[in-house]
This record gives C-alpha cells, sequence and structure tokens, in this order.
C-alpha cells in the first residue's frame, strides 16, 4: 500500500495544480462577494493539500520488506477485471451499431462463458433469457427508447 | 395535545398514502428486493438503491422513493442471511452479525438465528420508525429557522463528520469529497448562472449527473473489483425446520434487553451525521459483548450478540432519514444516493420537504411500518426462498449487474454519454475500492456540492462580502466547530492511543 499511496498522493497532487490552473481564470471575486471561482480554487486547493498529507503520510511508513512474497495471481486478476471492463465498454458501443438486444446478449454469453464452465447450449439460452427479460422490461413496461441498431430492434 | 394530534394527523395522511395498492405493491417489490441484494454477498444496500433508480424512471415520486427506500432497509434483513450462513456479510452494517451468526448456523442453529435476525430487526426497525415520527417535525421545525450561513455550515458538518468516522484513512475522505465537490462545479454555477469547466462540450454545460457517477463507483466498480477472484461460496447447509426456526425461551431471555440495547444505539448513532447504521452495528455489539451474563459465549453463537446489532442497524437506517429528510444532509453512501434520487424526482429534502410535500414525506415514513411488517414475514416464514437466492451463480449474477449499470445509466437522459461517464467511474471505482479510497464522500460531494454554494453565495450577500459572516452567527459557528471536531477527531483518536501507549 504504500507505493500505491505515494503514487495516489503524487495523482492527486497534480490533478488538484490542473484544477487551481482551471479555476484561476473563473472571476475569484465579484463585487457583491465570491465569484464563481471562489470555490473550485478552494476544492483544487483541498485536494493539493490532501495529495501532500497522503505523500507524507506514506513517506513516513516504514519500506516493504523486499523479500515479501510477491502475490503470484496479481497480474491474473488485474486482467479479469480489465477483460470485463472492456467488454463493457465494447458493449456500450455496439449498443449504437448492432442495437441494444445483440449487443446485450452477446455481452451476457460472452461474460457467462468467461465466468462460469457450462455447456455452450446452456450459456447460450441463459444469455437469451436474460436479455429479452431486459428487453421486455426496459423497452416493452418501462418504455425506455433502447438504442437500435442496423437491424432494427 | 397539540402535538400528539398533530402525530396522528400525519400518521393518517401517511397511511392514506402508503395504503394505496400501488405503493403497497412497490413497497413489496422494494423489500423484496432488498432482502435479496441483501442476501448476495458483496451487493450492499448502496449499490442496490445505485443500480435499481433507474427502473423508478416514470413512476410517481411517491412510489419511487417507498420503493427505494424500502431496498435500502430491506438490506439490513437480508445482508444478515449471507453473515449467518456463509459468513460473508452481504452488506457493510451487518459484518458483525456474522461474528455470533455463523457459530449458530455452524451449530445447526441457523433457523433460530434467521429468526432473531428477523425479530430483533423489526423490533430496530419499528422502533427507529417511530422515533423518526417523532422527531423529524422537530428536526424540520428547528431548521425552519436555519439560514443561508447556517446552511453552509451544515453541509460542512455533513461532510466533515463522513471524512473523519467513516473509512480507514480520513486523508482519503478528504480527497474525495473535495473530488467530489469539484466535480459538482462542472456546467452552469447554480448560485450565479455562469459556465464552469465545460470544455466547450454540451453534455458538460448540464454538468456531470450525480446518478451515472453512482452507478459507475457503487455497482460497475463493485462488480470490478469481484472479478479479480470469481468463487462461488460454500454456503453451510442446514435443513431448517419449523420446529428449529423458532428461538427457544432461554434466547429471548438472553436477547431481550440485547435488542432494546440495539434500538436505542441503533436510532441515535443513526441520527448522527456521518455515522450510520454500519457504526451503529458496530457499536451495539460492543455493548452487549461488555453486558452479557454470558461472556465464554462470546464469538461461540451468543444469540445476544447477533440480536443487538441487527436490532441497532435497522434502527439506524430509519434514524439517518431524519437528517436526511429534515435536513438534507445525508449521514452514508445510501443516503447520499437517496437524497440524489430526492432531487432527481425535483424534490429538496430539508425542512419544507414535510410543509410543501407532506403526502410524500408521511407515506414514505407510513410505508416503513408496513414494510418492516412485511420484512419480519418475509425473512421467517419465506427464509428458504431466500436462502435459495444465495446459491446464484457469480457467472450469471455479474453480468446481469453490468447490463443493469449500463441500461440505467442510459435511461437517465437516453444518451451514450452518460454510459461514457458511468465507465469511467465504473474504472474509478474499483481503483477506489482496490486502494482504500471511500466512495461516499465523492457521492455526498457530489450531491450537496450546487447547494452548499448557493448557500454560500447567498450568506456571502447577505454579509455584502464579508465571509465571517460563517463564525459571528453562533449556531453557524457551532456547526463548523462541530465540523473540526470530527475532522481532528482521528487524531485525538491516535494520540490516544500513542499516550496510552507511553503510560504502559
Amino acid at each position: 500500500m504504500r507505493r500505491a499511496d505515494i503514487a495516489g498522493g503524487l495523482i492527486t497532487i497534480l490533478f488538484g495544480i490542473f484544477a487551481i490552473s482551471q479555476a484561476a481564470q473563473i472571476d475569484y471575486w465579484w463585487k457583491f462577494g465570491p465569484g464563481p471561482g471562489f470555490l473550485p480554487l478552494w476544492a483544487s486547493i483541498v485536494m493539493v493539500f490532501g495529495g501532500c498529507l497522503l505523500l507524507i503520510q506514506a513517506l513516513r511508513k516504514p519500506k516493504q520488506d523486499k523479500h515479501r512474497p510477491k502475490d503470484p495471481q496479481q497480474i491474473k486478476r488485474i486482467g479479469n477485471v480489465a477483460a470485463v471492463a472492456g467488454l463493457t465498454v465494447l458493449t456500450a458501443v455496439g449498443m449504437v451499431y448492432l442495437g441494444f438486444s445483440i449487443a446485450i446478449f452477446l455481452f451476457v454469453a460472452l461474460m457467462i462463458h468467461m465466468l462460469g464452465k457450462y455447456r455452450w447450449y446452456i450459456t447460450l439460452s441463459m444469455a437469451l433469457f436474460i436479455s429479452l427479460a431486459f428487453y421486455i422490461s426496459f423497452a416493452k413496461w418501462l418504455q425506455v427508447p433502447l438504442p437500435e441498431g442496423i437491424f432494427g430492434f | 395535545m397539540g402535538i400528539l394530534s398533530d402525530l396522528f394527523q400525519h400518521m393518517g395522511l401517511g397511511f392514506s398514502v402508503a395504503l394505496t395498492p400501488v405503493n403497497l405493491l412497490f413497497c413489496f417489490i422494494g423489500v423484496t428486493l432488498g432482502t435479496i441484494i441483501g442476501a448476495l454477498p458483496g451487493l450492499g444496500s448502496v449499490t442496490g438503491v445505485a443500480i435499481l433508480l433507474p427502473l423508478t424512471f416514470g413512476m410517481d415520486p411517491t412510489t419511487a422513493i417507498i420503493m427505494l427506500a424500502g431496498i435500502y432497509y430491506g438490506v439490513m434483513y437480508g445482508g444478515t442471511i449471507s453473515s449467518i450462513l456463509l459468513n460473508t456479510p452481504g452488506d457493510a452494517a451487518v459484518v458483525v452479525s456474522a461474528i455470533e451468526g455463523y457459530p449458530m448456523a455452524r451449530q445447526g442453529r441457523a433457523g433460530a438465528a434467521f429468526s432473531m435476525n428477523a425479530l430483533a430487526s423489526f423490533a430496530g426497525g419499528t422502533f427507529g420508525t417511530i422515533m423518526l415520527t417523532a422527531a423529524a417535525p422537530a428536526f424540520a421545525h428547528a431548521a425552519l429557522r436555519f439560514g443561508p450561513p447556517e446552511y453552509f455550515s451544515l453541509m460542512i458538518l455533513g461532510m466533515a463528520s463522513l471524512i473523519g468516522l467513516a473509512g480507514s484513512n480520513p486523508i482519503k475522505g478528504l480527497i474525495m469529497t473535495a473530488f467530489g465537490f469539484l466535480l459538482a462545479t462542472v456546467g452552469v454555477d447554480a448560485g450565479r448562472g455562469v459556465l464552469r469547466f465545460t470544455y466547450d462540450s454540451v453534455y458538460m454545460m448540464t454538468g456531470i449527473n450525480f446518478l451515472p457517477v453512482a452507478i459507475g463507483m457503487f455497482g460497475m466498480g463493485e462488480v470490478l473489483y469481484q472479478m479479480e477472484d470469481v468463487v462461488d461460496l460454500d454456503i453451510l447447509k442446514t435443513k431448517i425446520r419449523l420446529k428449529t426456526l423458532l428461538p427457544t425461551m432461554a434466547d429471548w431471555v438472553r436477547s431481550r434487553m440485547a435488542i432494546v440495547r440495539g434500538s436505542i444505539i441503533g436510532f441515535l448513532v443513526g441520527v448522527l451525521p456521518g455515522a450510520g447504521a454500519t457504526i451503529a452495528s458496530f457499536l451495539a455489539y460492543a455493548t452487549e459483548v461488555k453486558m452479557t451474563k454470558h461472556p465464554e459465549d462470546i464469538g461461540k453463537g451468543a444469540i445476544e450478540g447477533l440480536a443487538a446489532p441487527e436490532a441497532a442497524n435497522n434502527a439506524a437506517a430509519a434514524g439517518a432519514l431524519v437528517p436526511m429528510m429534515t435536513l438534507g444532509v445525508p449521514g452514508s453512501g445510501t443516503t447520499a444516493v437517496l437524497l440524489g434520487a430526492f432531487m432527481m424526482y425535483g424534490l429538496q429534502p430539508g425542512p419544507l420537504l414535510f410543509k410543501d410535500h407532506p403526502k410524500l414525506a408521511w407515506g414514505l415514513i407510513a410505508s416503513m411500518y408496513i414494510g418492516n411488517v412485511m420484512l419480519v414475514i418475509l425473512n421467517t416464514v419465506f427464509i428458504p426462498v431466500f436462502v435459495c437466492v444465495l446459491k446464484m451463480p457469480q457467472a450469471i449474477l455479474m453480468p446481469l449487474i453490468l447490463v443493469l449499470t449500463v441500461v440505467g445509466s442510459y435511461t437517465l437522459g437516453n444518451n451514450m454519454m452518460d454510459v461514457g461517464v458511468m465507465v469511467i467511474f465504473g474504472v474509478i471505482g474499483y481503483i477506489a475500492k482496490k486502494f482504500n479510497y471511500p466512495a461516499a464522500p465523492l457521492i455526498l460531494g457530489l450531491v450537496l456540492g450546487p447547494i452548499t454554494e448557493v448557500n454560500f453565495v447567498r450568506s456571502a450577500s447577505l454579509a455584502q462580502g464579508d465571509l465571517t459572516i460563517f463564525f459571528t452567527r453562533p449556531l453557524s459557528l457551532a456547526l463548523l466547530l462541530g465540523a473540526l471536531l470530527s475532522l481532528v477527531f482521528p487524531l485525538i483518536k491516535i494520540l490516544f492511543v500513542r499516550i496510552r501507549g507511553l503510560r504502559r
């Protein structure tokens, strides 16, 4: 956590400085009192301050033992997360082109295939059931105009 | 006399709203969904309310809020099911329930644990709701005298206490609050109508919507975090028979006072800004450990150690609605999301809520009495059904939630930008959770940001630009001192521990 907190502190400080530079362009004070730039500027300053505190706190912690066994699963874990996040982004983009139903069907089928070890026809029928349920509840009952793709549904 | 007749009048109005068939139905749907979401390990009340909020679009606001609140306190019941059977709590507020609940299940007393959970929860929830009924008008009345400076200081107190009390590292809470506050300043400035940080984007002009951020942080972020290890948990196999479902007479005698103490602690802690059901349940458990007449049983299935936190978290859930509804200051992530839901329906929680929307305010409170009755039945008679829910494989649950997050954020304005914001905050939420940055302060900063700024600007113009107005009005000063106190509270705690360590 020490290295992560040093990185977190630095990122917060950098973001805060960027926010200060942006907030400084807005009027800080008006004739009648604080201008629209007042609170954003102070919020950014608090961020930089918090980032500094976090950095100091992390630097004062003892360094971790170098011989500490590294988590061998770490890369696999982050891979899992990245795969799911990527798949979600693809689905969101795919919704526009393929239409809601098809994109969701593909997404659910792929996810179930990835996470569970079922036979292919079970995976497909579950995906079909879930995407149909979503389509019926959102498009029919809740009347949400879901994106329709090139196939028209 | 006046107060009492007012009370009856309010409750009459409330029940006339809550007892309509539609509201009864959605109250039932809400508490059932709440129990299910609670029972599923890893899904807490804040995730549940955030991802299911879009389902309420198009409903009457009163019905929508009744359902969402039902999810919130339903989780307090259902979360215990996974604490007892899996030793994995379904919500932060039921973490301590596993300490005594799981050993009980291992001794074959899962049935008694479930019933005790349901009954203690019912007692706590009903006590909390009664206190809410009594306290809300008093709070609202007192808050009517608040001017803009007091409001500003109150918001600061709300944010400061969430930073100081919640989470392991207050510095990270501070950073997240400031970040949320900055996000809130994007778009048209609420105080003066000036555009800020829009970078020529039409989407940014309307500001960053709270809902996609909440769904991302609490919905997608949570799923991504669980994707690190996908394991189906082992459920303790227990047969639940009617005979073992009821706690014994000895259990009752042991738990009686624990329920009373838990309810009182729960409500009081729930009302405090920044503290919520989680802290209430920990405090109630700690109290029972000290008070119990059977210290040898602690950690080995002492039923009073299950009853007290369960009464406490339910009482706290009702108590947390007092500051949220009457002052507009939520004390936890879930109440912050609920506050956001109020605002999405164009309702501003605060002292005027009870005056301007009495049907909604009292209807919601009345529905909580009904919801608690529904929950106690669901969690005793229908408990085997909810135990089955636990068996839902992760491979199905996870894609289901992800689809809900995508569709839910799209539903808000039927545009893909909201989905984009949701995904970005989903990734931020995952990173935040992995490195212990609390998400609730960010949501609180985002939700309270605009009102805080409006009151800030109004106060400043009241005083013709003199910002000392916040310190010269006594009530405002007191609130700010309270904020300072809760910010330095963690420091005092560290100092105290060090001094004690030196003495030894």
